[in-house]
């Protein structure tokens, strides 16, 4: 216990208060829910003023850490005991219960602990200052893997200005370091606090550094997409006809429709042309997809009409939106399970025309919006996208047919070509099941998936166009076919084994090759087409085969300049791109809102500070009372930072101030006489006449710039005392 | 704030029938006596000023030194400056008292002796009545000669054989003791101490000081002309007028309760300051605020005495080893407040 700091003062307890809370929502943003980062804030402010009580209240400094650390720790196993006891009224709410003790506890302990070693010990302030800089770290720290498009806010608007984030990003690291030291650190000498800020900013550089090196391994392998694998391929090996990937022979030639304009031409020319960018779209929170790869779909085929599956007509498929959004919000029907879903908004641009909405899978609201450039872009909407809020292997355990479907719906989604060898196949595949899951249509499925995986090849270069039954063609014969017969004859297999199945039919984009910020623009050679499987409870669940052996060159890599250049463009619609709808979350905090409160309430304290400013300046020119004079003097000098500090004598103050106006000491002695004393008429005078020579003697002596910001300090008053 | 020029006081012969009229005459006499006890004693500037403030502002002083550290000489020439035009013959000027275990009450008070030729008892005057009363090693002797002698302070009057004797007005003891050898002592208790104004803590002067001393040391130095004395009758006077016209503001009253209350309050103290202390603070705070050419009151008054009048009054828990620590952080809030208080 070497050096013991003086207690803070209120003013500093609130700003450091302050900070916590900040820091808290740093720390929990990504990982809490709402409620928690609430419940932490509002624990965060009560560690601080429990520390300053414990501080007063002379705890043992081992103590007090020991309180603090205790609390920290006790929140996990508690959290996870009010999750396992279901201790709410809901699921949902035992949710928010756990996670607001949790994180609540923790924050407590946290702040408790590192405020009562700061206040006891100057040492510890350190600490606390490094859990203040960590939290911003922390935030940064998902650039690791050269992310740098988090956080969006901030790169989306570098990039559109051509910054590099990475520079604006240290920049923001080192201002926040110095921030923290100069505030966690005050009041001490010049060296100290140099010395301190170069540690502080080391050390942030280091964790930094050290983030970036933290690598998570990629879901599926994308060493092949690097950039000089890329341009390879543009090399060009030619074998890529152009488009016609999509839906190929097998629909009704809307799937062609939409791969448009990009040269359909067959055949392998020298050099194939560059695929058409067809759609932007814009994420307006944060996904990354379970394989890596954003599904756009367009349209699902479900019926069999004897050879192929076509797209069906009402009222099958009512779920997919087959319609763009005109004047209204489109709504389709709840069949995806909300409970197992996460809300995604994204705004789509379509570049080319399609004949049917494309839109993350799977979208359940289609808004108009206004087209922030009709000469570039056909079409603009916003749609509310339903994804899995968990890896797909997790909802093992459901039937795939719900029992309150029709006979007709039963039949509709399981009916096969009238050929046994799908069933027969598919008998022979399920052999290899784990019994444990004999029943379970869901690991059915993956079995299914799995096999096709292994034994398919991927290639376009059989096509299977003049087979009766491509699928058949496919799957009975060379199992060497792309993605339209890998879809089929997935879904042949599963509706044969009692899993309802279908088509899905528009774009695949890996998350991997998005570019900078939240855009991603998708180009006509992604064209795909993929299984999705209906899981009671739950919905339609994109069900994808991703065949282990192929021909396929890597994919290109999507031209970043043009992916900003579209994304700025589009980004610059009037309703932020954002569906209208306001969010049904009932405990989503409405952040905009509280955020313009929050600027309102800014806006009037600043009003009202600058009133009372001028207020008290004018004060005493209209009465000529000294005393008044005397205060307007002071705030002079509170607004150039001369304040008197709380353990100091009015004298004291004078005699500090006397370096910036000599006359300070005799005007406060003559003030103390004119409050304490007897007070006479020439007393007054001379107060009055020394608090002008005192204004002037102080403009002397202070530079312009400072003189300036002066009068600009809205709160220079508050600390005249 | 400086007073207006020339005092009245433009020819001090002691005993004349001078008489002191305002605050400017109560200054100037206590910067007579300030400048005749600096010439005597080198280096013990804000001893001098406590001592002072203690015997313009009715109290008695506990010094607190090493042996050889300049107590006596100060208690000397602070005699020395007074000279007695008071009629009573049996007042002196100065005594010295050494306190011995084996020292009876009868000893410091005096006693009544049977006059042979008279056939009457007559009272035979102790010590006490002087005006300057230098007590050495106040804690060397029995508890009932310190109870003697705390009556004598605090009553200013001594009662022998049921006969109360009157002392001097201006009755000022300096009482000493040695913080560090105290085997075969009997500590004061805190209710005794409460009758000191201050227990003034004095550490070796500075090396400049010293060298002076040993410069000026056995040569006989002529005093200057200009440091004459004051006489007794000069400075009760001033003690009346200072009571009577520096300016004590309600605000400071205020903060001097406040300061007694937090004291109080305080986790590491378990006796708290008396209202004595209070009371005694009073003209101590108004005869410093002469002493720095003011007319009331101020912050910094509060703030230079606070320490030396509560220290010595509290008991503190074990482990805290400065009291005055106590203090200090006791009167941040309310001399906060009072400076508060001035801007409203």
């Amino acid at each position: 216990m070497t050096t013991r700091p003086a207690a803070e003062s209120r003013g500093v307890l609130a700003t450091l208060a302050v900070i916590h809370v900040g820091v808290v929502w740093l720390y929990l943003r990504e990982i809490a829910t709402d409620a928690a980062i609430v419940t932490g804030g509002l624990s965060a402010v009560a560690g601080a003023l429990l520390a300053r009580y414990a501080d007063r209240r002379f705890l043992r400094l081992p103590l007090g850490a020991l309180l603090g650390l205790g609390a920290a720790l006790l929140a996990f196993p508690l959290g996870r005991a009010v999750l396992h006891g279901g201790w709410g009224p809901s699921a949902k709410a035992t949710i928010l219960i756990g996670d607001s003790v949790t994180f609540g506890l923790l924050a407590l302990g946290v702040v408790f602990g590192l405020r009562f070693m700061a206040s006891r010990v100057r040492a510890f302030a350190a600490l606390e200052a490094l859990y203040v800089v960590g939290s911003v770290s922390y935030m940064f720290a998902t650039h690791r893997n050269q992310m740098i498009h988090r956080p969006r806010w901030l790169s989306d608007w570098a990039w559109s200005r051509g910054i590099d984030p990475q520079l604006l990003l240290q920049g923001f690291g080192v201002a926040v370091a110095v921030l923290a030291v100069v505030t966690l650190l005050r009041r001490q000498k010049a060296l100290k606090l140099a010395l301190s800020a170069l540690t502080l900013l080391l050390v942030g550089w280091l964790v930094y550094r050290g983030a970036e090196h933290l690598h998570i391994e990629p879901d599926i392998d994308t060493s092949g997409l690097s950039l000089t694998d890329d341009q390879d391929g543009r090399g060009g090996k030619g074998d890529s006809d152009g488009k016609g990937d999509s839906g190929g022979g097998q629909g009704d030639g809307k799937a062609d429709g939409q791969a448009g304009g990009s040269g359909s031409g067959g055949g392998a020319g020298p050099q194939p042309p560059p695929p058409l960018p067809v759609a932007v779209a814009v994420f307006h929170e944060d996904y990354a997809p379970e394989n890596g790869l954003l599904y756009f779909r367009q349209q699902v085929l479900s019926r069999y009409d004897g050879h192929h599956l076509v797209a069906a007509d009402a009222p099958w498929d009512a779920d997919v939106l087959t319609t763009f959004p005109t004047d209204a919000t489109l709504k389709a029907p709840p069949v995806q399970a909300e409970a197992f879903h996460k809300r995604m908004p994204v705004s789509m641009f379509l570049l080319v025309d399609h004949p049917q909405p494309v839109a993350l899978t799977a979208s359940v609201e289609l808004a108009p919006i206004d087209n922030p450039a009709p000469r570039r872009f056909v079409a603009a909407y916003s749609a509310i996208s339903y994804v899995l809020a968990q890896p797909t292997i997790r909802l093992v355990g459901r039937k795939s047919v719900p029992d309150d479907w029709t006979e007709e719906q039963r039949r509709h989604y399981l009916e096969t070509p009238d050929d046994p060898r799908y069933a027969s196949l598919g008998e022979e595949i399920l052999r290899d099941l784990d019994p444990r899951f004999a029943g379970d249509d869901l690991m059915k499925a993956y079995t299914i998936k799995q096999w096709l995986e292994e034994n398919g090849f991927y290639t376009r270069k059989e096509r299977h166009e003049s087979a009766d039954d491509p699928a058949a063609s496919f799957l009975f014969g060379s199992l060497r076919g792309y993605c339209v017969h890998f879809a089929h004859a997935a879904v042949h297999l599963f509706r044969s084994q009692g899993i309802a199945a279908r088509v899905a039919i528009g774009y695949a984009v890996d998350n991997r090759m998005r570019g900078a910020g939240s855009t991603v623009l998708i180009l006509g050679d992604r064209a795909h087409a993929w299984p999705e499987i209906h899981l009671a409870g739950v919905g339609w669940v994109p069900f994808d085969i991703y065949p282990e052996q192929s021909d396929e060159p890597p994919p290109r890599i999507v031209d970043q300049s043009l992916e900003s250049l579209l994304g700025e463009l589009a980004r610059d619609d009037k309703t932020g791109g954002r569906a209208e709808e306001p969010l049904s979350d009932p405990f989503r905090i409405p952040w905009a809102a509280v955020g313009f409160w929050l600027l309102l309430g800014f806006g009037v304290t600043l009003a009202l500070a600058y009133a009372v400013k001028v207020g008290r300046q004018l004060a005493w020119m209209a009465g000529g009372d000294p005393v008044r004079a005397y205060v307007a003097t002071l705030d002079r000098f509170s607004d150039v930072g001369v304040a008197r500090r709380p353990d100091e004598t009015r004298e004291r103050h004078a005699a500090r101030l006397a370096a910036l106006a000599p006359s300070m000491p005799r005007l406060t002695a003559l003030h103390l006489k004119l409050t304490l004393g007897a007070p006479t008429d020439e007393a007054r005078a001379e107060a009055l006449a020394l608090c002008r020579q005192v204004r002037r003697e102080l403009a002397g002596s202070v530079g312009a710039p400072k003189r300036a910001l002066g009068w600009l300090n809205p709160l220079g008053w508050w600390f005249t005392r | 704030m400086t007073f207006s020029s020339s005092p009245s006081l433009d020819k001090p012969t002691p005993g004349g029938p001078v008489s002191v009229q305002s605050l400017d005459d109560a200054r100037a006499i206590a910067e007579r006596i300030r400048a005749r006890v600096r010439y005597d004693v080198m280096g013990r500037d804000p001893v001098i000023e406590l001592v002072l403030v203690a015997l313009f502002g009715d109290g008695h002083v506990l010094l607190e030194d090493y042996p050889g550290s300049g107590k006596t000489t100060l208690a000397k020439a602070l005699g020395n400056s007074i000279v007695d035009d008071h009629q009573d013959d049996h007042i002196v000027d100065f005594r010295r008292v050494q306190f011995t275990p084996d020292l009876l009450p009868s000893d410091i008070t005096g006693v009544m002796i049977f006059d042979t030729e008279s056939n009457t008892f007559q009272f035979r005057h102790g010590p006490v009545f002087a005006h300057i009363l230098l007590v050495d090693e106040i804690n060397r002797t029995s508890p009932k000669v310190q109870a003697a002698l705390l009556e004598a302070m605090a009553e200013k009057q001594v009662t022998v054989d049921n006969v109360s004797h009157a002392l001097d007005d201006l009755f000022f003891v300096i009482a000493t003791q040695n913080p560090l050898d105290s085997v075969g002592t009997y500590p004061l208790p805190l209710a005794q101490l409460d009758r000191f104004l201050f227990k003034i803590r004095m550490d070796h002067v500075d090396r400049e000081s010293e060298l002076e001393v040993l410069a000026s040391w056995g040569k006989p130095r002529q005093r200057p002309e200009h440091l004459e004395r004051v006489t007794r009758n000069q400075l009760v006077q001033a003690r009346a007028l200072i009571r009577e016209q520096v300016v004590v503001s309600p605000k400071v009253h205020e903060c001097l309760v406040d300061i007694a209350r937090v004291i109080r309050q305080d986790r590491r103290v378990t006796q708290g300051v008396s209202t004595r202390s209070l009371v005694l603070a009073i003209p101590a705070l108004q005869t410093l605020a002469l002493l720095r050419g003011r007319d009331f009151v101020a912050p910094e008054d509060i703030e230079h005495l606070a320490v030396p009048i509560f220290r010595h009054r509290l008991a503190v828990i074990p482990g805290v080893d400065d009291p005055g620590k106590v203090v200090s952080e006791a009167m941040r809030g309310p001399l906060d407040t009072l400076a508060r208080a001035t801007l409203r």
